[in-house]
C-alpha cells in the first residue's frame, strides 16, 4: 500500500475542552481545513465529572490567576462552561469565516478524551488540543509536522496530509517510525515519497513506550501538531491522548 | 605788499603719463602687496600674533577703503601657517538626553566617527536579531523555556499523583481548579457523598482541604517562577547582546584608543544599546503612536538616532585656521541654533538638531565680522562678549535667555573657544564703543587704523598704477593706457582733497575704473584712456549734481543774491561746501555785516536763532577777540555787530568762513568797501592768521562756475589759505582760465593780506603806541571805533546828567 496521492479529507473535528489550551487548536484545525477544504465541527466538551463534583457540599474552585478560593455549585460551571463555549464558538466562527471555510458546532458530554474517537462519525481528523500549563511563549514559530507512521492506512493518509501541509504551508515534517514487524511499506519508503513529492523530511525511530519516548522526540523541532493513526489509542495504554495530553506542546490530529 | 595770484601749474598737481614707463597696464605686474596701509597692517600682524586674552582687533576706517578685503587678504595669509583646529561634535548624553555632550577630535575624524557611527548602528540592526535568531540563543532559551516548565509540570505531577493516591482528582473548571473524590476512577456524585459513612466523608474532606491548600500553594508560586523566569531570559539576552556588540565595537575602540572622549562615548553607546537591545530586535516599524484615533509617525529629524554623532564643524576639507566672514551676524548665526520640528502644535527637539554658529565654524581661527551689522542685530554683541569673556560658546536660546519660556529645551554642554575676533568699522563706531561700553576695551586692545591716503611721491605712483592694473585685471576690465592711469591718479589725488596724496579708497578707485571701462567700450576703443576717464568723472558728477545746478541757477536769475562784479560796504562774497551723500559742491555765500554802537559785542545771528553749529560759534568768538586785541587793548570796545549768512535757512557749522567774516565786519565798521569781484575763504585765528581749511577746490569751483556763467571779466577770483595750495587740484577749466589770465587764485597767510585784496588800501601797521596810519584800513577802523567809544561816553555822562568838558590838545 503506497501513500494516498491527496489528502481526502472531508470533515475535521476539533475537540474543545475547558481543561486544554485551545489556541494552538484552533489555529491549527483552521488552517487545516483551509489547506484541505474541509468542513470543520466544533465539538465543545462538557466534563460530566466536573459538573458533578460541583454539586458535592465541599465544592470550590482554586482560581487559576490569584490562587484564590470561591465556593462553586453545578449552575455556576454550567454558566461558566456556557460563557466559555459562546466566547469560544464566536471565535471560531469569526477565523472560520477569514479563512472561508463551513464551520458548525455540536455539544457533547463526556468524561475522557478516548471516548471522543466515537463522535467522529465522517469526520477524517480529530484535533485534540493539549493541556499542558503553557505560561511561557514559544520563541520559535512552530513550522515542523510530526507523523507517527506505522504503516497503516491510517498512517498513509497521514503521510498525505502531512505532505499538503508542507508543501502549503512551508512546514518541514518529522516522520517518526513506529513500524514493527514487517510491513509492506517502511517509514523509508514513505520518507522518501515525500521528498520526491518535494517535502524535507526526517526520519527518527520511535523506541519504548510512546507517552515517554514520543514527548522529547517531539521538543527536538517546535512542533505545529502530531498526526496519530486513528487505531493508535486503541492499541495502546487506554490513557495514552490524555498522557501525551498533558506531556506535548501541540495538538494531537487522530488520523481515519 | 602785494599778493601774486598762483601759477596754472600749482592749481593742479598732473601726473605725467610718460613718467609712468609703460603703454598699458598690460605691460604691469599684479601688485601682490598691500599699499598705503603699514600702519594697519603692523597692527593687523601683532593683533593675529599674540596670544593673550583680550588682543581681538577693531579695524577702522572709512566705508568702501577696502578694510574686509585686505584684512580677510591677510589673514587668510596668516591662516595657511596655523594648523588646522579640532573637528567639534555633539553626541548624545544617555543619562541626561537633554544636556547633549560635545566631543572635541582631530580634524577630520568628526566625519569619520559619524560614519563609523552610523555603521555600527546598521551593524547593530543586522547582528543583533541574527544573534537571537541562532541556534545557540534559542537552544538556550529553550533549555529556560523547558527548565520552568518543567519545574511547573512537575508540581502539578507531583501533586497530581497525591491526589490520585488519596482518591481525589483534580478537575480544569473555566477559570481554574476544583478538586472531586473518585471511585472507580468517576467523581462521586452527591448522593454517593451522602451515603458514605461519616468517618469516610470526613477524610474525604480532610484530603480534599489539604490537597487545596496545596494547589494553592502551587499556583501563588507561579509569579515567583515567572518573574525569576524573565530575569534569566533578560540575563540571557544581555550576555548575547553583549557579545555582540563587543564584537562590533573593537574595531572602533581600536581605531579611537587614542581619543579617550571617544573611548568612553563607545563605551556609553556600549551601555545604552544592551539596556535597550529590544529596539534592534524588532523587526517591524514601531507603532505609531494614535492621537485623536489618527496613527502618526513620531517626529524626528530626519538623521536621528541616539547613537548619531552631530558634526558641528568638520575641518576635514580645511588648510590652516579657518578664516570666517558672518555676513548677517545675528545672535543665531553667531552663537548657533537648536532648531525644532513641530508637531500638532508642539516643537521636539533633540541634539542632532543642533546648528553652528560663526563662533563655532571660526574657532581655532579668525572671525571676521562688520560691527555696525553686530551693533543693529538685536543681542548679537552681547551675544558675542559674552562668549568672548567666557571662552566658551554656550548654545542657548533667546527666548531662554530672556526668560520668556520654561519649557524643557535642550542645553547642550559649552565649547571652548580660541578664537580672533576682528571687527570692521568706520571710525565713529569705534571711539564710541571705546566710550560708552566698558567691554570694549577690555576686548578690543587692538586698533589697526587704515589710513585714508599716502605720500604721492614717484614711487608710490609707480605702485599705484600696478594697484590699477591689478584691480583693472581682477575686474575683467579694458587695459587702461599710460594717459587713463595718469587720469586716474590725479582724480585719486582730488579724492584725497591734497594734491600731495592719494586716496586710499578702494571703492570708489574700482567704481571709476569701471565707469571708465564703460564709456571706453561706448566709444568702441579697446583701451581706457584719459579722456574715457574724465568723461566718467563728468558723467558722475552730472548724475549727481542737480541741487548744485539749481543753485547756480537761482545764482544766475539773482533769486540767491550773489554779487560777482563791483564793491559793497559790509558784504562779503563767503565759500561754503554742501556734502549731499558722495558727492560735495561748492557754491558762494554773502556774508554781511552791521556796526553800531554798543558794549563789545559782536552778535552771530545764525547763533541766535540755533542755526550755527558750536565751531562756527567759536569762530565768530575767536573774531570777536581779534577785533579787541587788535583795536581795543587800551579802551573798551564800544561796538555792536551782527554778522549773518544772507539766504542760508540751515545749518551753518565749520570755520572757514570766519576770515570772510572779519572782513564784511571790518568794512562795515570803516565803510571802506568790499570788491565783489574776488570771493575769501579761511579760518582765523585770534592772531589774525589764516588757516587751512576743508574742500577748497569746491568752494572755488563753486564761485568760478557764477563767474564764468556770467563772464568772466579777468578781474575775478577767490582767495585762499597759502596752507591750501598743496591740497588744489581743480578742475580744468579753472585751471585754463587762471592760466589765460582770466581768473585768480591769491593765497594769503595772514587777514591783512586777504584785507588788501578785498579793499585795494593797505593795512597798516601800528606804531609803536599801537595806532595805525590813518588812510590804512586799520588805521580807519581804528577812527571809527574811537568815535564809537566817544559816542559811548557821551550818551553814559548824559544819562548821569554830567556834562563833558572837551578838552583840546
Amino acid at each position: 500500500m503506497k501513500p494516498h496521492r491527496e489528502a481526502k479529507v472531508l470533515q475535521i473535528l476539533l475537540a474543545l475542552d475547558a481543561a486544554s489550551h485551545n489556541v494552538d487548536a484552533l489555529q491549527t484545525a483552521i488552517s487545516l481545513a483551509s489547506q484541505l477544504q474541509a468542513e470543520l465541527i466544533g465539538l465543545f466538551i462538557e466534563d460530566m465529572d466536573l459538573l458533578r463534583s460541583a454539586n458535592l457540599p465541599f465544592a470550590s474552585e482554586i482560581v487559576a490567576e490569584s490562587g484564590e478560593e470561591r465556593l462553586i455549585t453545578t449552575d455556576y460551571i454550567e454558566r461558566a462552561l456556557r460563557a466559555w463555549s459562546t466566547q469560544v464558538q464566536a471565535q471560531l466562527t469569526r477565523e472560520a469565516r477569514k479563512a472561508n471555510i463551513k464551520c458548525t458546532f455540536r455539544t457533547v458530554h463526556n468524561r475522557r478524551i478516548e471516548t471522543l474517537l466515537s463522535e467522529t462519525g465522517e469526520s477524517n481528523l480529530l484535533i485534540i488540543s493539549h493541556s499542558r500549563h503553557q505560561l511561557f511563549t514559544p520563541i520559535r514559530k512552530s513550522d515542523v509536522v510530526y507523523l507517527l507512521f506505522d504503516g497503516s492506512s491510517e498512517a498513509h493518509h497521514g503521510v498525505a496530509i502531512a505532505s499538503e501541509m508542507a508543501l502549503k504551508g512551508l512546514q518541514h515534517v518529522v516522520l517518526i517510525d513506529s513500524c514493527s514487524g514487517e510491513v509492506e511499506y517502511s517509514a523509508k519508503k514513505a520518507a522518501d515519497w515525500l521528498t520526491r513529492h518535494g517535502v524535507h523530511v526526517l526520519t527518527q525511530k520511535l523506541q519504548g513506550d510512546p507517552d515517554k519516548s514520543l514527548p522529547p522526540l517531539l521538543k527536538k523541532y517546535p512542533a505545529a501538531l502530531l498526526l496519530v493513526p486513528a487505531h493508535f489509542p486503541s492499541q495502546q495504554a487506554p490513557d495514552i491522548l490524555v498522557k501525551l495530553q498533558n506531556k506535548l506542546n501541540c495538538p494531537v490530529v487522530i488520523v481515519r | 605788499m602785494s599778493i601774486n595770484p598762483l601759477e596754472a601749474h600749482e592749481l593742479y598737481h598732473a601726473c605725467n603719463p610718460e613718467d609712468l614707463a609703460f603703454a598699458t597696464t598690460a605691460e604691469l605686474e599684479d601688485l601682490t602687496d598691500t599699499i598705503g596701509q603699514d600702519r594697519a597692517l603692523e597692527a593687523i600682524d601683532f593683533g593675529v600674533g599674540i596670544k593673550h586674552d583680550g588682543y581681538n582687533l577693531f579695524v577702522l576706517g572709512s566705508t568702501g577703503i577696502g578694510k574686509h578685503f585686505i584684512v580677510t587678504n591677510e589673514l587668510q595669509k596668516r591662516a595657511q601657517q596655523s594648523p588646522v583646529p579640532s573637528d567639534w561634535c555633539y553626541v548624545n548624553n544617555f543619562s541626561e538626553y537633554h544636556k547633549p555632550k560635545a566631543l572635541e577630535l582631530p580634524a577630520g575624524m568628526g566625519k569619520a566617527l559619524r560614519d563609523d557611527m552610523a555603521q555600527l548602528v546598521d551593524d547593530l540592526q543586522n547582528a543583533i536579531p541574527a544573534s537571537f535568531r541562532n541556534d545557540e540563543y534559542r537552544t538556550r532559551v529553550q533549555e529556560i523555556n523547558e527548565e520552568f516548565d518543567e519545574r511547573q509540570q512537575s508540581a502539578f505531577d507531583k501533586l497530581n499523583e497525591e491526589a490520585k493516591s488519596r482518591g481525589i482528582a483534580i478537575l480544569r473548571t473555566p477559570t481554574g481548579y476544583t478538586l472531586a473524590p473518585l471511585r472507580d476512577d468517576e467523581t462521586i456524585s452527591p448522593e454517593e457523598f451522602e451515603s458514605l459513612p461519616q468517618e469516610e466523608q470526613e477524610k474525604i474532606e480532610l484530603a480534599i482541604r489539604e490537597l487545596r491548600d496545596k494547589l494553592r500553594d502551587t499556583i501563588r508560586q507561579i509569579p515567583t517562577w515567572q518573574k525569576e523566569y524573565r530575569q534569566k531570559i533578560k540575563q540571557l539576552e544581555q550576555e548575547v547582546s553583549e557579545l555582540t556588540v563587543d564584537l562590533l565595537l573593537k574595531p572602533l575602540l581600536e581605531k579611537y584608543k587614542t581619543q579617550e572622549n571617544v573611548v568612553n562615548y563607545i563605551g556609553e553607546v556600549k551601555v545604552d544599546v544592551v539596556k535597550n537591545v529590544d529596539e534592534f530586535r524588532s523587526s517591524e516599524e514601531e507603532e505609531p503612536a494614535a492621537l485623536l484615533g489618527i496613527k502618526t509617525k513620531k517626529a524626528k529629524s530626519p538623521e536621528y538616532s541616539p547613537y548619531h554623532v552631530n558634526v558641528l564643524v568638520d575641518n576635514s576639507e580645511t588648510k590652516g585656521a579657518p578664516v570666517i566672514y558672518e555676513d548677517n551676524p545675528t545672535y543665531l548665526n553667531l552663537v548657533g541654533r537648536i532648531e525644532h520640528l513641530s508637531q500638532f502644535g508642539t516643537l521636539l527637539t533633540d541634539f542632532t538638531l543642533i546648528k553652528p554658529g560663526a563662533l563655532h565654524k571660526a574657532n581655532g581661527g579668525y572671525l571676521v565680522l562688520d560691527v555696525r551689522k553686530v551693533l543693529m542685530r538685536g543681542f548679537a554683541w552681547e551675544g558675542l562678549k559674552r562668549a568672548l569673556s567666557s571662552h566658551e560658546i554656550r548654545i542657548e536660546s533667546l527666548e531662554q535667555m530672556l526668560s520668556l519660556v520654561s519649557t524643557i529645551t535642550l542645553e547642550p554642554e559649552p565649547i571652548p573657544i580660541n578664537v580672533k575676533l576682528v571687527l570692521t568699522g568706520d571710525r565713529m563706531l569705534y571711539y564710541l564703543l571705546n566710550e560708552y561700553d566698558h567691554e570694549f576695551a577690555r576686548l578690543f586692545k587692538v586698533a589697526a587704523d587704515f589710513s585714508e591716503d599716502f605720500d604721492r611721491s614717484t614711487d608710490n605712483t609707480r605702485l599705484y598704477a600696478r594697484l590699477i592694473a591689478s584691480l583693472q585685471r581682477r575686474e575683467k576690465i579694458r587695459d587702461f593706457d599710460a594717459g587713463g592711469v595718469a587720469r586716474v591718479i590725479e582724480q585719486c589725488a582730488r579724492r584725497a582733497e591734497d594734491g600731495e596724496k592719494l586716496s586710499l579708497h578702494m571703492g570708489n578707485l574700482v567704481d571709476l575704473l569701471h565707469e571708465s571701462d564703460y564709456w571706453a567700450g561706448q566709444d568702441d576703443s579697446k583701451v581706457v584712456s584719459a579722456h574715457h576717464v574724465q568723461n566718467a568723472v563728468d558723467k558722475q558728477i552730472y548724475r549727481r549734481d542737480q541741487i548744485r545746478s539749481r543753485i547756480q541757477e537761482s545764482i544766475q536769475r539773482g533769486i540767491r543774491m550773489i554779487d560777482s562784479t563791483g564793491e559793497q560796504i559790509a558784504q562779503v562774497n563767503g565759500l561754503t561746501v554742501m556734502q549731499l551723500g558722495e558727492y560735495s559742491f561748492g557754491a558762494p555765500s554773502r556774508i554781511t555785516a552791521t556796526a553800531r554802537l554798543g558794549e563789545g559785542e559782536v552778535i552771530d545771528i545764525e547763533r541766535e536763532v540755533d542755526l550755527g553749529g558750536p565751531i562756527h560759534s567759536k569762530a565768530v568768538m575767536i573774531l570777536s577777540a581779534y577785533l579787541a586785541d587788535h583795536y581795543a587793548r587800551n579802551c573798551p570796545l564800544s561796538l555792536s555787530a551782527t554778522v549773518v549768512f544772507e539766504q542760508s535757512y540751515g545749518m551753518i557749522e565749520g570755520d572757514s568762513a570766519s576770515i570772510a567774516e572779519l572782513c564784511a565786519l571790518l568794512s562795515a565798521i570803516s565803510s571802506v568797501p568790499i570788491k565783489q569781484n574776488l570771493a575769501v575763504t579761511g579760518s582765523i585765528n585770534q592772531l589774525g592768521h589764516v588757516q587751512a581749511i576743508g574742500g577748497v577746490n569746491e568752494k572755488i569751483e563753486g564761485f568760478f562756475d557764477v563767474c564764468d556763467t556770467r563772464g568772466l571779466t579777468g578781474e575775478q577770483g577767490v582767495i585762499i589759505p597759502r596752507a591750501n595750495i598743496k591740497h588744489l587740484m581743480l578742475r580744468y577749466d579753472v585751471v585754463d582760465a587762471a592760466r589765460q589770465g582770466k581768473f585768480h587764485i591769491y593765497p594769503v597767510e595772514t587777514v591783512e593780506q586777504a584785507l588788501e585784496l578785498l579793499t585795494g588800501l593797505a593795512a597798516g601797521e601800528p606804531d609803536e603806541e599801537g595806532n595805525y596810519p590813518a588812510d590804512s584800513l586799520n588805521g580807519i577802523v581804528q577812527t571809527r571805533l574811537d568815535e564809537l567809544n566817544e559816542l559811548r561816553l557821551e550818551f553814559a555822562a548824559k544819562a548821569k546828567g554830567e556834562t563833558i568838558i572837551e578838552t583840546t590838545s
